[in-house]
């Protein structure tokens, strides 16, 4: 039996891993990736509570956490294909045209 | 038909919007389409007033709820139309003379490059007119209040490339703004002391055990300011023989037939703030005789021909507001509406003169147009007969029961001065009417006849100019006495006086007395009118700039007030004020400048103010927990 | 066993209608594109027209629910809150639909995709200003969230892309914020939904710390979507970078349905700590309206300074969320039907002006406009006054309301703060009208004449100006509808 607080502390860094991939990383691809390290951070809180109140909602809210990502990775590397086409780059620091 | 009561303001306001986007596109149909949406309006108006009648004397007053206009806490003021037998009667006047003067603008205007415009701008008028005289509250009808006013500044400036018209707008304008301004806070005082301004719970007689009298009589006061602006009295008149510099059906609608009664409308309206208080009534009482007779000289002067009908309807005014103090609310009503049709009749005829003279005002340069444009000399004469009080035409009926009430009720000077006033009124509108239509052509172009698009609404008009007596014959059983009476209370006879008869002889001859010496002067030949006004160029000039009212006000007031505005303007205002408001604007745009910088483009700087701002918002639940 | 599955548990599905009727509509449009490529766009607008009509009618329906508070085991309320925040919302999606339509088939860039899309993220905003279960609010706020990233890059433009890009990786990122918040307000009180939630807080029954760490992610999120500083960056960017039509639809939709959501959470939920995010959402509300103000005085581009006007709108809009309550919640839903009025008009009145697809959207491309066209000219102006909040325009009483409401709560600081940034914010409306009156055009470029996108922009400027006279039509509605039940 893990302890509550321990998953907790997991889950918390891996959301701040996540965080630190999405302002540190150039590659759009790599942020995207990141992004998914946060959501599936937040999974396994869910899942954590979810044992912590011996209740099912936590699981089945982490069942269409996962299926939304899914989703999202699937509209993200669309627009990355569209910024492809359009600057041969997906580094996202060269992607500056709206500013000020 | 109660229902649609709300569509008589609100045609002349669907007009006014589709002629100022559409004027251009619409051409000469801009001017058919806003007298036609009047002409419908004056319809709906007949309608509402034929349901009113069915209905027993003392229940016809409706009001239509159309919703909640402002509702900020416990202050409500709803947008409530009130019918009864008083706002129907200026709902006719509107839409009826509006609807006449509309027709007569589509050949007035013809060839004017802001055509569309124009129309615009007089449905609008109609609109704010028939939102004043409907309203429920004080705050619907002060909003039609200052409606007007903007119309009537848009109107007098319509030709605004001359200066004379800009200059007199802005006169006009500032003017009526400052006898606005007290009515505002007249309007105010009633919701603070009597604690609403519906005119069902305010205008009761009961109301009178609210507050002492004194409130009343400040309220009235207060009130009675507005109305002098607007309506042109002694001592807030000198706007209104500027505003003629407007197109003359402007000057028909706005200031003769509608807008400057609002002020007689007012008062009847809230007549019963003057009777708890009485001193406003005799503050009325005065100020009206004085603007009447002063007025009337004025008139006597004016070489304009614009002018001389611009005093006029002032001093018509001035007998209105006379009856009005005298508690004769019914006949001041009864000669607001004849008068409406014979003031618009004359403005009319006037400007369909300027129309076959190009634009020529100068009695000096008129003369003997009776053979030129022969209709319109007609007409002109029947407006004439029936300011001057020649019986049987409506100014007549008007005019008499005026004097017949100031006689029985015991100022017996009011009614000399009174009577005086109407031999004057005769006197220069003979004046007017020899000097412009009989003796010796005086003209520089040859004059034509106007189009029938002109000449019909005169004929309109002067059939209500003739026969509108027959709505008042009595002073006390006259139908439209009748009418108003559920409103404005029965007239208590006074008791003494002179019998009824008598009066009217006597009101007769002063009005044949003007016409035969404004014969002899300036019709018969016989005294050379020229030479008299050498020999008395004093008096003349004295009258012509109206007891130098304007020029007194120009001196003490305007020119003071403006040294002391340019060296606000120059010393405070651009050193003091305009130095802070300059440095706290670069402050701004330097601040602006630098935030926009922080934009980036960059997502990952946009990622890292995000998280910025995560983290500040952790520190403060941090705080909260600890 | 099979009919007792049918009967047991009752589904009610009256409730969710307007969503089951617009995602119908999405198929049916989606599927008619699909297997007929020469459809017209006409038809597929109509339908689409009718689908939100259709929806519309399903929403009156619902205001005079006599079932129960919520349906679906909890997870939809059924309000009339939600009522009156779909029917703003479908109302802009009508809008956002006919300026589309007019927009790309003049820009040649008419895709079939757009109309379903468009329908997909009103269905996304309607569901969310009726969800009464955090996995709701997510679910709902993905649906339009990801609908609206692609119809932000729907053009093939370099910034259309741009914008959809920056708008997904930050939206994405802000979604894992708020998904944290869910996942804490879940560990804190064992339920997600809004009213268990709210016993467990009330009772105290849950861990404060976990509770406030939820509020705190969740306004996060909620700030990213409603716009508000320092969550707001991406606004100008996509706002500038979308297809006109696209960012009308998207700047009135948004925010109308994340603060429906936003009111509900905050109102619901966490009202038992109200007390604790009220100087949050205090501070947020000054900040964003300063901020917003203040850096649209340095824009050059007029769809960049609409969207810096919307930041700081959204703050006012917070300000109102200071002033919990029926007072505070109607006087936030009327600010945002003005909102949605004035800067639906204002981004129409934008689109006309640069007549084919992007470009003149400088404020530079606006002097004259008034010799250009009479009518794009006034009505702007009449956006910009509203949105400046001078009478007589809907934005004027909206932002009486606001302060109203807020004063009544005892929040003067935050009110002074609110009207002198309306003051600076009032600079730069004017100037644009200075702009249109008072300068000489610069080029000879003709906005589009084409007659009926007038009509559609006369509409928004029709009833901003109706509102602002007689705001007593929809203000007795507001006050009906601001009462949550949970």
């Amino acid at each position: 039996m893990i302890r509550l607080p321990l998953v907790l502390f997991f889950s918390a860094v891996l959301f701040s891993t996540g965080v630190y991939g999405v302002l540190a990383r150039r590659n759009a691809v790599l942020v995207l990736m990141s992004i998914e390290l946060m959501l599936n951070a937040v999974n396994v809180n869910l899942v954590a509570f979810s044992q912590f109140w011996h209740d099912i909602t936590g699981q089945v809210f982490a069942l269409f956490v996962i299926a939304v990502a899914a989703a999202e990775v699937g509209i993200g590397l669309a627009i990355v294909i569209l910024i492809y086409r359009n600057r041969e780059t997906i580094n996202v620091d060269e992607v500056n045209l709206l500013k000020w | 038909m109660l229902r649609s009561v709300w569509l008589v303001p609100a045609l002349p306001l669907a007009g006014a919007a589709i002629n100022l986007f559409a004027g251009k596109r619409l051409g000469r149909w801009a001017g058919i389409l806003a007298s036609g949406l009047m002409v419908v309006a004056f319809a709906l108006a007949l309608g509402v007033l034929a349901y009113l009648l069915r209905l027993p004397g003392n229940e016809r007053l409706v009001v239509r709820h159309l919703g909640d206009w402002i509702s900020v806490g416990s202050f409500r003021v709803a947008a409530d139309l009130r019918v009864d037998p008083l706002s129907v009667t200026m709902m006719l006047v509107v839409t009826g003379v509006g609807a006449v003067i509309h027709v007569y603008s589509i050949g007035y205007m013809d060839g004017d490059p802001r055509y569309g415009r124009f129309f615009s701008y007089m449905n609008l008028f109609c609109f704010f007119m028939l939102t004043l005289v409907l309203a429920q509250n004080f705050l619907l009808l002060y909003l039609g209040w200052e409606g007007v006013g903007l119309c009537s500044y848009l109107l007098i400036g319509f030709w605004f490339e001359r200066p004379l018209a800009a200059s007199a707008a802005k006169k006009a304008f500032v003017v009526t703004r400052i006898g606005d301004t007290f009515m505002l806070v007249g309007i105010a005082l009633v919701f603070l002391r009597l604690g609403s301004l519906d005119f069902s719970a305010v205008l009761r007689p009961s109301i009178e055990s609210v507050q002492p009298s004194g409130v009343f009589t400040v309220i009235a006061l207060l009130l009675f300011a507005g109305a002098v602006g607007k309506s042109a009295q002694v001592p807030l008149h000198t706007w209104l023989p500027d505003a003629m510099e407007g197109p003359t059906p402007v000057s028909a609608l706005i200031h003769a037939a509608t807008m400057v009664t609002a002020g007689v409308y007012l008062v009847a309206r809230t007549h019963v703030f003057f009777e708890i208080s009485g001193v406003a009534l005799t503050v009325v009482l005065v100020i009206g005789l004085v603007t009447a007779v002063y007025a009337a000289t004025c008139a006597l002067g004016q070489d304009d021909l614009k002018r001389v009908l611009a005093y006029s309807t002032i001093s018509q005014l001035g007998y209105m507001f006379f009856a009005l103090g005298l508690k004769a609310y019914a006949a001041a009503l009864f000669l607001l509406v004849t008068h409406a049709f014979y003031k618009a009749l004359l403005f009319l005829s006037a400007g369909s003169v300027m129309h076959g003279l190009g634009g020529e005002t100068d009695l000096k340069r008129m003369g003997a147009l009776r053979r030129a444009m022969p209709f319109t000399a007609a007409m002109f004469g029947v407006g004439a007969l029936a300011i001057a009080g020649v019986p049987p035409l409506s100014g007549y009926f008007a005019k008499d029961q005026i004097l017949e009430v100031a006689n029985r009720s015991g100022y017996l000077i009011a009614w000399l001065v009174a009577l005086a006033g109407a031999f004057l009124s005769a006197l220069y509108i003979s004046r007017l009417m020899f000097l412009a239509f009989f003796g010796q052509d005086r003209t520089e172009r040859a004059a034509h006849e106007s189009p029938p698009v002109m000449t019909v609404p005169l004929a309109l008009l002067a059939v209500g100019a003739v026969f509108g007596g027959v709505l008042g014959l009595s002073v006390t059983s006259g139908r439209l006495q009748g009418f108003l009476a559920p409103v404005l209370g029965e007239l208590t006879e006074g008791a003494g006086g002179l019998p009824t008869a008598v009066l009217s002889v006597i009101s007769v001859l002063a009005a044949l007395a003007g016409i035969a010496v404004g014969w002899l002067v300036y019709g018969s030949g016989k005294v050379d009118w020229v030479a008299l006004r050498v020999r008395f160029a004093g008096v003349h000039e004295f009258l012509a700039h109206g007891w130098y009212v304007d020029d007194v006000y120009s001196t003490s007031l305007v020119a003071p007030g403006k040294a002391g505005a340019a060296f606000l303007a120059s010393a405070v205002d651009q050193r003091v004020i305009d130095g802070c408001v300059n440095g706290v604007g670069q402050l701004f745009q330097w601040a602006a400048s630098r935030g926009r910088r922080l934009q980036t483009g960059l997502v990952r700087n946009y990622g890292l103010a995000f998280l910025v701002g995560v983290v500040l918002i952790f520190v403060y639940v941090g705080v909260r927990l600890s | 066993m099979l009919a007792q599955f049918l009967i047991h548990p009752p589904i009610q599905l009256g409730p969710i209608g307007p969503e089951l009727v617009l995602t119908g509509t999405a198929i049916v449009v989606l599927l008619g594109a699909a297997f007929n490529p020469r459809i017209g766009h006409s038809t597929l607008l109509l339908v689409s027209l009718l689908g939100l009509a259709g929806a519309a009618l399903v929403s009156i329906g619902l205001w005079d629910w006599g079932g129960e508070l919520t349906v679906l085991a909890g997870m939809v309320a059924t309000d009339r809150f939600a009522v009156v925040a779909r029917l703003i919302l479908l109302g802009i999606a009508a809008m956002g639909l006919v300026y589309g339509y007019h927009y790309f088939r003049r820009s040649g860039e008419a895709r079939a995709e757009f109309y379903p899309l468009v329908l997909f993220a009103t269905a996304g905003m309607t569901l969310i200003a009726a969800a009464a279960d955090l996995i709701l609010v997510f679910l709902a706020l993905e649906i339009l969230s990801l609908s609206l990233y692609v119809l932000t890059g729907i053009s093939a433009r370099l910034s259309s892309v741009e914008g959809s890009m920056k708008y997904f990786l930050l939206g994405a990122f802000s979604s894992a914020f708020f998904l944290y918040g869910v996942a804490m307000a879940y560990g804190a009180t064992g339920s997600t939904r809004l009213s268990a939630i709210a016993h467990a807080l009330a009772g105290q029954t849950g861990s404060l710390g976990l509770a406030l760490a939820a509020v705190a992610f969740l306004g996060i999120g909620f700030g990213f979507k409603v716009a508000a500083v320092p969550f707001h960056m991406w606004t100008p960017d996509v706002y500038q970078g979308a297809p006109t039509p696209v960012t009308a639809f998207m700047a009135a939709g948004t925010k109308v349905a994340a603060f429906a959501a936003l009111i509900r959470v905050l109102e619901t939920s966490f009202q038992p700590l109200t007390l604790d995010w009220t100087p949050l959402v205090w501070t947020i509300a000054a900040v964003t309206v300063v901020a917003g103000s203040l850096i649209a005085i340095a824009q050059t581009d007029i769809k960049r300074m609409l969207a810096y006007s919307s930041i700081a709108h959204a703050g006012f809009v917070l300000i109102a969320l200071t002033a919990a309550g029926q007072d505070g919640i109607s006087a936030a839903l009327f600010y945002l039907l003005a909102y949605a009025l004035m800067v639906l008009g204002a981004f129409g009145v934008v689109m006309l002006v640069s007549a084919r697809g992007e470009g003149r959207t400088s404020l530079a491309s606006y002097a004259g406009l008034y010799r250009r066209s009479r009518l794009l000219a006034g009505l702007l102006t009449l956006f910009l006054l509203s949105l400046a909040g001078i009478p007589p325009t809907a934005g004027f009483i909206a932002k009486v309301n606001v302060f109203r409401a807020a004063v009544a709560a005892g929040h003067w600081p935050l009110v002074l703060v609110g009207v002198l940034a309306s003051v600076v914010a009032a600079f730069f409306y004017i100037r644009v009208m200075v702009l249109m009156y008072m300068q000489e055009p610069q080029d000879d470029a003709e906005p589009d004449r084409s007659p009926w996108p007038r009509v559609a922009v006369a509409v928004p400027a029709v009833l901003t100006l109706l509102f602002g006279v007689f705001p007593g039509i929809v203000l007795g509605v507001l006050d009906k509808a601001a009462i949550l039940r949970w």
